[in-house]
């Protein structure tokens, strides 16, 4: 009655693994340990546990998880295997009435495919997580320091741009290509997506993947960085604040906030639904409407990022991962931000002597505008030294500041390059 | 070559739109404080009156009344 083909067919996560090229099968087993080893990561504290956690748990899953399975063609004998999570590739065929038929039935199917079509595929769960973020961002650390901030933003997005030629020549990819990933420089996740969907939609997966995955890792990357290139004497320096500080009242900063807006998004229409989702969460926080802001900052925040996470940790399976252009990513996405990081404490170091030595250069790692996440990174790394440096507010500017920036280059790339063919 | 060009050109037209929004923010920032929009600014109220809140004003205005009573 129960033979050991039936097992075998009962048992596909294990008989599939035996099934395919052996590369295949220790991918997967790698990434199922990769996927507990973020988690434990994430609930230890050393990489950011808001993304890793629900990104470990999805690698692990969408690894064990593989079927002899053919969603769109069930009679199919060859032995295809996928999952019943997701298809990121579901309606990518060229004929367009076969892409609407395919995606209506893999829709059917594949369960996280409504969230992964309908939100993250298309930006808009990266346009909810700015909203989040604004909703918390605080623009009157911006309005204390508009120079120092900005150029210190200017400085830490140094791998968004060096990052182009060496990709172009040694990753052998196209212009375009090259663009999408450099700006991972740019430590701003949702433009990240939003720039890879616009620039190279087929390396939107991996981009993705590498972004977040990476994101997490200057959590506890970039400490180091700082401790290489800071001594511990200019590391323990304390700022004060500006001497003529104006106070500017909720009120102002909502006008201030909704005009910075509307201004942005005539300079760069191609980035206006972040900018739009960025200043909208500024301006409830600063509207005085508690429930939205509630609302904003909680579920949708939180919701999104949930999301998020799961769902790039979902695309981390062996097939994807195994892509022979994913190494080059993986490579160059970790240049970028290595170079931001590097950019960002010399422009600390130039703000340290222009100022004659009032700017702590550990400041600059926060123009690498992670929000704000590099902020807590500066303040974390200061504090251990000098308990009593307080950099965090000008930290944080140089992070808002680090995402109007990346905003910018998300504009210059996806217009400049938009009639670019290569 | 074309790539660093390319590159070269992104970051020149970068510094220029920052350093414009750069200037742009105390600018604006200064004309809305002279502007004095907030003066009248009074916390938005979008709350409904309930019944209960209508009891307190009510428990309140009597005890102004006899506060005021009592004085005289």
């Amino acid at each position: 009655m129960i033979t050991l083909e039936s097992l075998k067919e009962i048992f596909q996560g294990f008989t599939s693994l035996f099934a395919v090229d052996p590369k295949f099968a220790v991918a997967r087993l790698g990434l199922i340990a990769l996927g507990f080893l973020l988690m434990y990561l994430g609930r230890k504290g050393v990489l950011e546990a808001l993304i890793m956690i629900p990104m470990g748990l999805g690698m692990a899953t969408i690894n064990a998880a593989v079927m002899f399975f053919d969603p769109l063609n069930p009679a199919n004998t060859a032995r295809r295997v996928g999952n019943l999570f997701v298809e990121p590739q579901a309606g990518a065929s060229v004929d367009s009435m076969q892409n609407a038929a395919d995606l209506m039935t893999i829709l059917q199917i594949d369960w996280l495919q409504p969230i992964y079509t309908f939100t993250f595929s298309n930006g808009l769960i990266a346009c909810f997580v700015f909203m989040g973020i604004g909703s918390l961002l605080d623009i009157g650390f911006v309005l204390a320091r508009p120079f120092t901030s900005m150029i210190l933003a200017l400085f830490a997005e140094l791998g968004s741009f060096l990052t182009i030629p060496i990709a172009t020549t040694f990753g052998h990819l196209t212009l375009k290509e090259a663009a999408a990933i450099s700006i991972v420089g740019g430590a701003d996740g949702p433009m990240v997506l939003f720039t890879s969907l616009k620039l190279a939609p087929h390396l939107f997966v991996p981009i993705a993947v590498v972004a977040y995955l990476y994101l997490g890792l200057t959590y506890g990357g970039y400490p180091y960085l700082i401790k290489l290139m800071v001594p511990k004497r200019l590391r323990s320096l304390p700022m004060y604040p500006p001497k003529k500080q104006v106070q500017y009242s909720a009120f102002e900063k909502m006008v201030v906030a909704s005009v910075m807006c509307v201004a942005l998004s005539f300079l760069l229409p191609v980035a206006a639904p972040l900018i739009f989702s960025l200043f909208f969460g500024v301006v409830v926080r600063e509207s005085g409407i508690k429930a939205f802001q509630d609302f904003i900052g909680g579920p949708v925040l939180y919701g999104s990022t949930m999301f998020l996470g799961l769902m790039l940790g979902i695309l981390c399976d062996a097939n994807t991962i195994m892509d022979p252009k994913i190494l080059p990513l993986l490579l160059l996405g970790c240049l970028a931000l290595l170079l931001s990081g590097i950019g960002g404490l010399l422009g600390g170091y130039f703000m340290y002597f222009v100022s004659g030595g009032k700017v702590n250069p550990v400041v600059g790692i926060a123009g690498v505008s992670c929000v704000p996440t590099t902020a807590k990174v500066a303040q974390k790394v200061v504090s251990k030294d000098n308990p009593h440096a307080v950099i965090m507010p000008a930290a944080l500017g140089a992070n808002i500041s680090g995402v109007i920036t990346t905003a910018i280059i998300a504009g210059i790339f996806c217009s400049l390059l938009a009639k670019f063919a290569g | 070559m074309e790539s660093l060009k390319f590159a070269l050109a992104a970051y020149g037209l970068t510094i220029v739109f920052a350093m414009l929004i750069a200037c742009f923010i105390p600018a604006l920032a200064f004309v809305i404080k002279k502007m004095h929009l907030d003066r009248d600014e009074e916390s938005p109220d979008l709350v409904m009156p309930s019944s209960d809140s209508m009891k307190e004003e009510e428990t309140v205005a009597v005890a102004i009344a006899v506060a005021h009573f009592q004085r005289k």
